[in-house]
């Protein structure tokens, strides 16, 4: 039975990289690749919307939504229900209509890293040391045996990111999260490919990933449409009046549950 | 000649010339890139399994922040980290070049750094090698090669406990040839530098073992051994070995000896093994071998001994069970690790086994030092926990380092899987399984070690398997009940030569024809009742290399290991049976052609090898019969370089394939033709799999999945699945599933920009569940995948712009579309076969049974790859399960009732939708309305009604609980469910339930349509007399016209960011 992840997106989607000779060098070429950085910065919001390919015939519409500084949405949508995970910079939460229960709920800690990682709209690797991240540049490698140029990123909750760059183009083409959720560690990967700009700024319209050993579980995204600079508002990250301590409830009236 | 100053050189014109014609030149000469990256597309699946896993040399583990971190070296798969105290393992080296591992040592200074010394100490017959010592400062996540890299062999790593940048290595040195860079060495600067501190009197003496008290670091022991292993003999000990002390650090170095050490047993010694107590540095326990071997003990620091345990499991196999672990809180605990685990608590005067139910060939101990009732062991079925100080034991069952010597497989459906392991027996497991491949899915078959093992073919109720030493045997596989057939000598004859890995080989032209080699070759026509021994002893018959009753050095060690002067490899030409190869483990290459009547050595006719060298395999081609292939292993000389050979005259003369110089690594284990295609070609060395496209003279290595470089023993194609299964020595057994798109990849086919490779047609396997929830601490290894295959080729790895796949029926009709990889190569996408899933009204839960289409009928579509502006065709084929027993036709009711369900889902979805469009809309004008006028009152009715009958069509209890509310969308998903579940003709109670709920959904349309129909004139009028839109009912082509190509959510991604139904 295949493992219908929810909201896979999460873990693979919006990852910026960055890298070259030294660590710098390579985060400034990944950079450029990408369009630069003002042309980056100039991005306030962006939208994602594509098909969750699960395997076995099994398909979603997924989608994702940014905000600067560090808000994020994240839905999967199923015969008319839309499931939520989301971060307003500082509380996640979600709906899980699929059961039965359309109230929203805060998310466990145990399940917020990827959506952590997603809420930075540029990546990890942009400003990363004020960020508080280190990168380090492992050397070439190889990704199926083709070439490859290899960046560790260790985050600044002690997650890992590897980013591996095409050496041509300086774009990532695979990336390996390695979690570690109370000491135990979460390993994924994710191919990403279809790059296409939006906004002046090189977007993968492609991810493919799943489980570190077993390729047999991949799931893919395919992103029909990225729209930048949208207006999006804060209430559409906020957390829900419902879930609001009852003292903050009356000057948050305009949170509106998603 | 140049003509050249100090600084300049003049260069001929024409020189120049040429510069101006190189890229043409080069690009018109060039041939397409063929590398690891144009054949590692295909993606493997490793089955394990983990209930065999392997022989494991070394263990250390640290306590974190409350949690134990284990790292486990393995004889030949790496090393292994848990964070959770062995609850989960996950293979932290398999970016490094070897996979042989000899010792781990964490900093304790720093848990983060962890050294590694590559190359298995525990030199049996078949070790592998390493190639120095590894550092990693990041807990394992990532290693830096920092020295010795000529070592091959490391015993143990020692860590200052003061100073984690001043570390010792115990190198033991190659194994089979003489070499310098073994003893002890230190680094003081983390690795950077290394000074040999100790070593040996001649270049066959490496380091045995060392050992230091934490309490005092400057105070080391260690053991110098002399030693050698030759294809046909063994030797532990000799001039070189002794007991070494320092007391400063690795500075200076005293012998310690009969002279020296009082009590001392006189030499030679062989291997000596080692312990400081950790809580008290004065006494130190050697185990030595010597001709009074026995465990000595000291309590002055190595100035004076006590002969004390010598009983026999304590100076049993010295050369392998080289190790003693003291308890770190009672220097009178100790461990010996031997046949079975042994442990004293006297100080060492006699000894308990204590392994209980444990495997057997112990190697390493570790103890926490904050609860000494925590133990984990090693030995060659893999690692042991133990929670009561060492006497009971838990197998850990997710280390898959399981060390395959062969593997075959049958013609089932999931074919299985045979094959024998180190130390492990012979085992059959499934290929595949509903629910994954675990554990419980292997089933030993024999016992010893294991190697050869076959289905016989002529009565698939039994099975060959053999131990070491040509132990035959003919298994029910059922019962299990065993028959022991080897062929045995005749009168006046002392011994057949059985080789420790004797090759046995079905005929591929008489079914149930059975081979197996000693010195002579033997076949047996009726499963093993009789033996003809059809050749004369077709090896080289030294007598120098036949002493194996002499062989152990100081202590006589005659296993069967070291027999020598048999067979090895066996092959009949599938093309006639008349011809049969033979290799020989002393260098002879012999050929019948006349059905063993003649044979003739043709091993002088191999171009540029070295007499004697061991013909690893000799495989006759499946294509012509004076075609065949040989590997030679040369490592028992000191040389891991592969040889590969290839003849197309019977052995008359033969042609190398240039598998070193296009830089293949690692002594030849294997060369396998494919089933189907000449030309490709598959070689397994001791670091890996390699595969050639042309016939073997260019080659990539598979670097797919991750796959690591661990020994490929064997390789064998699965002809129905064109699966290559490969026997790893160290990793199990892994399978890339269908790998007939390595057939397509021809000079001209891979010149493409971009090309879809068509494949045989793709099996719509059953849907099928199995397995049960194990929790996290046994394997699963992955079955083989559902969805059609769609591979393709592509010159460029695809960066920027679409890249996909779309699927059309025989009509055009597009049926899906899907994301395809981005891989320079070949790339492998799958699809699920299905239709989109239908469309399904909203409402309390989802309802995952119709979350999936149908599954399109059996037939052929075609595939459209879109690259950019570049598009590519082809044609994929799919196929019933050949298990099934229904027909196309019940395939087709079954196809045809799915969509009747599937269209009435639709329809329901129309329905709802209309119902709530009605609901919504009368509700949205009554809101315009004042609470006292009539017409509000009357829509608020209209808006009542329509809600009842919704909750006629869809459950609408929410909550989250299980209210086992069923309407006709519930009970019409569970039928669809049911019926697209199961491929077979539908019962016939499922067709009359598909017609009554479509009477029942009838009804409840009809309804509605009664409502619309008496109350939306009169409510229009009014409103329009209120100048009010009017509510209108879509019909359903408008419905439907609105909902083309939306996806199986329901509504389109934008409106649902804004949703929540």
């Amino acid at each position: 039975m295949r493992n219908y992840t929810i909201l896979l997106i999460a873990a693979f989607t919006l990852s910026v990289t960055v890298s070259a000779q030294t660590a710098d060098q390579l985060v400034q070429k990944n950079i450029e690749a990408k369009g630069g950085i003002e042309k980056l910065k100039a991005i306030k919001t962006v939208r994602l919307t594509g098909k969750l390919d699960g395997g076995g015939g099994f398909t979603a519409v997924v989608g994702q939504e940014n905000k600067r500084p560090n808000q994020v949405r994240e839905t999967l949508i199923l015969q008319g229900m839309t499931q939520v995970q989301a971060f307003d910079g500082s509380t996640a939460w979600e709906i899980r209509p699929f059961g039965g229960r359309k109230d929203p709920q805060l998310m466990g800690d145990d399940d917020v890293r990827d959506l952590l990682i997603d809420s930075d709209l540029d990546g990890p690797l942009v400003d990363y040391k004020a960020k508080g991240h280190q990168v380090e540049y492992l050397g070439h490698d190889v990704v199926d045996g083709d070439d490859a140029l290899r960046l560790k990123v260790t985050l600044k909750n002690g997650d890992i990111i590897y980013y591996y760059l095409d050496p041509d183009t300086f774009l990532e083409i695979r990336t390996e999260r390695r979690e570690f959720v109370r000491g135990a560690v979460h390993d994924s990967v994710a191919d990403l490919g279809s790059y296409k700009p939006v906004a002046g700024v090189m977007f993968p319209f492609s991810v493919n990933g799943g489980p570190k050993d077993d390729p047999t579980q991949w799931q893919s995204v395919t992103y029909e449409k990225i729209e930048a600079n949208l207006p999006l508002q804060d209430s559409d990250f906020a957390v829900p009046v419902s879930l609001k301590p009852a003292s903050l409830k009356e000057t948050n009236k305009d949170a509106v549950a998603k | 000649m140049s003509n050249c100053s100090r600084h300049t050189c003049s260069v001929p014109v024409f020189f120049y010339a040429m510069l101006l014609f190189l890229p043409s030149l080069l690009t018109a000469q060039q041939p397409v890139k063929f590398d690891a990256a144009t054949i590692s597309g295909l993606p493997a699946r490793n089955i394990g399994s983990a209930a065999i896993s392997g022989r494991i040399a070394a263990v250390d583990a640290v306590t974190e922040e409350g949690r134990l971190n284990v790292f486990v070296g393995s004889a030949s798969g790496g090393v292994w980290k848990s964070v959770n105290g062995g609850t989960t393992f996950k293979p932290v080296f398999d970016r490094e070049p070897v996979q042989s591992i000899g010792a781990v040592a964490i900093d304790r200074s720093n848990p983060r750094t962890v050294w590694v010394g590559t190359g298995e100490s525990w030199v049996r017959n078949s070790v592998s090698v390493g190639d120095g010592v590894y550092k990693s400062t990041d807990g394992g996540e990532n290693w830096t090669n920092v020295g010795l890299q000529d070592s091959e062999h490391i015993a143990k790593i020692l860590i200052d406990p003061k100073d984690g940048n001043t570390v010792f290595v115990c190198a033991t040195g190659h194994l089979w040839d003489d070499n310098l860079e073994r003893g002890v060495y230190k680094t003081s600067d983390g690795g950077q530098t290394w000074k040999k501190v100790l070593g040996g009197a001649n270049a066959s003496t490496g380091c045995g073992f060392i050992a230091m008290s934490p309490q005092e670091p400057k105070t080391i022991f260690a053991s110098l051994w002399d030693f050698r292993r030759q294809g046909w003999t063994f030797r532990s000990g000799g001039p070189g070995s002794g007991l070494y002390r320092s007391t400063d650090g690795g500075e200076h170095w005293t012998e310690l000896n009969e002279s020296s050490g009082k009590g001392l047993p006189e030499k030679p010694w062989g291997r000596v093994a080692i312990a400081v107590a950790p809580a008290k540095p004065q006494v130190v326990y050697a185990n030595i071998e010597s001709k009074k071997s026995a465990l000595y003990r000291s309590d002055d620091g190595g100035n004076s001994w006590t002969r004390l345990d010598a009983s026999r499991f304590v100076i049993w196999r010295p050369f392998y069970f080289g190790n003693l672990i003291v308890d770190p809180k009672d220097e009178n605990k100790i461990f010996k690790p031997d046949g079975p685990l042994l442990a004293s608590v006297n100080g060492g005067r006699s000894f308990s086994v204590v392994s209980s139910g444990a495997h057997g060939d112990f190697h390493d101990v570790w103890i926490d030092p904050a609860n000494s009732n925590i133990v984990y062991a090693t030995d060659d079925a893999g690692l042991w926990r133990s929670e009561d100080g060492g006497t009971r034991w838990k197998h850990q069952l997710n280390l898959p380092v399981g060390q395959f010597y062969h593997v075959s497989i049958d013609n089932a459906d999931p074919y299985h899987v045979y094959g024998g392991l180190q130390d492990n027996s012979a085992w059959v497991g499934d290929s595949s399984y509903p629910g994954g491949v675990t554990n419980s899915r292997w089933e030993n078959m024999f016992s010893g070690d294991g190697f050869w093992m076959f289905e016989d073919p002529s009565d698939p109720a039994y099975i060959y398997a053999e131990a070491q030493g040509g132990e035959i045997g003919r298994v029910n596989r059922y019962t299990h009940d065993t028959r022991p057939i080897q062929p045995l000598p005749e009168y006046g004859e002392k011994k057949l030569h059985f080789n420790w890995n004797t090759p046995i080989h079905m005929s591929p032209n008489e079914k149930g024809t059975i081979y197996i080699g000693a010195q002579f070759l033997f076949r047996s026509r009726d499963h093993g009742q009789s033996w003809e021994r059809i050749s004369p002893d077709l090896t080289t018959n030294d007598p120098e290399k036949q002493k194996q009753e002499e062989s152990g050095g100081v202590t006589v060690d005659n296993s069967a290991a070291e027999m020598h002067t048999s067979i090895y490899s066996i092959s009949e030409s599938p093309k006639n049976g008349q011809i049969i190869w033979v290799g020989t483990d002393d260098g002879n290459l012999q050929i019948t052609r006349d059905g063993a009547k003649t044979w003739t050595n043709v091993v002088g006719n191999v171009p540029e090898l070295p007499k004697y060298s061991w013909v690893s395999t000799v495989a006759a081609s499946r294509f012509e019969e004076g075609t065949a292939y040989a590997t030679f292993d040369r490592h028992t000389f000191g040389d891991i370089k592969p040889y590969a050979y290839k003849t197309t005259d019977y052995g008359k003369t033969w042609t190398a394939l240039p598998v070193q110089q296009n830089n293949i690594h690692g002594y030849a284990h294997v060369i396998a033709e494919d089933t189907v295609d000449p030309s490709l070609l598959f070689l397994g060395t001791e670091f890996g799999l390699w595969i050639s496209t042309d016939g073997g003279q260019r080659w990539g290595q598979y670097k797919g999945s991750n796959f690591p470089a661990v020994a490929v023993r064997d390789i064998v194609v699965q002809p129905r699945e064109s699966d290559l299964v490969l026997a790893t020595h160290g990793r199990g057994i892994w399978i890339i599933d269908d790998i007939s798109p390595l057939r397509a990849l021809k000079p001209e086919l891979m010149d493409k920009d971009a090309v879809i490779i068509e494949g045989p047609a793709a099996i719509q396997y059953f849907q099928a569940n199995g397995g049960w929830p194990e929790g996290d601490e046994t394997f699963n290894g992955p079955s083989r995948p559902t969805d059609a295959f769609i591979t393709y080729y592509q010159k460029k790895r695809h960066i920027f712009g679409d890249l996909n796949i779309e699927i059309f029926d025989k009509d055009g009709k597009l049926l899906d579309s899907i994301a395809g990889s981005k891989h320079r190569g070949l790339d492998r996408a799958t699809w699920g076969m299905r239709l989109k899933p239908p469309l399904v009204p909203p409402a309390a839960t989802v309802l995952f049974e119709a979350a999936q289409g149908p599954r399109v009928l059996p037939g052929s579509y075609t595939v459209k790859l879109t690259k950019g502006d570049q598009t590519y065709s082809g044609t994929l084929n799919l196929a019933l399960d050949p298990r099934a027993k229904y027909g196309l036709d019940d395939r087709k009711a079954q196809f045809d009732l799915s969509m009747k369900l599937y269209r009435a889902l639709e329809h329901m979805s129309y329905a709802t939708a209309a119902i709530q469009g009605l609901r919504d809309d009368a509700n949205a004008r009554a809101a315009k309305l004042g609470a006292k006028d009539p017409l509000q009152a009357r829509l608020l009715r209209l808006a009542a009604d329509s809600d009842v009958l919704r909750s006629r069509i869809v459950a609408t209890k929410e909550g989250g609980m299980i209210t086992g509310e069923e309407r006709i969308r519930e009970l019409l998903g569970k039928l669809y469910g049911d019926v697209t579940g199961y491929e077979g003709r539908p019962t016939d109670y499922q067709a009359a339930r598909a017609d009554s709920l479509n009477h029942e959904l009838e009804d409840v349309v009809g309804d509605f349509r009664k409502l619309t129909d008496k109350e939306l004139p009169t409510a229009n009028a009014a409103l329009k007399k209120k100048k009010l839109e009017a509510i209108r009912v879509a019909s359903e082509d408008e419905w439907k016209k609105q909902h083309e190509g939306q996806s199986a959510s329901g509504k389109t991604a934008t409106r649902a960011f804004r949703e929540v139904d």
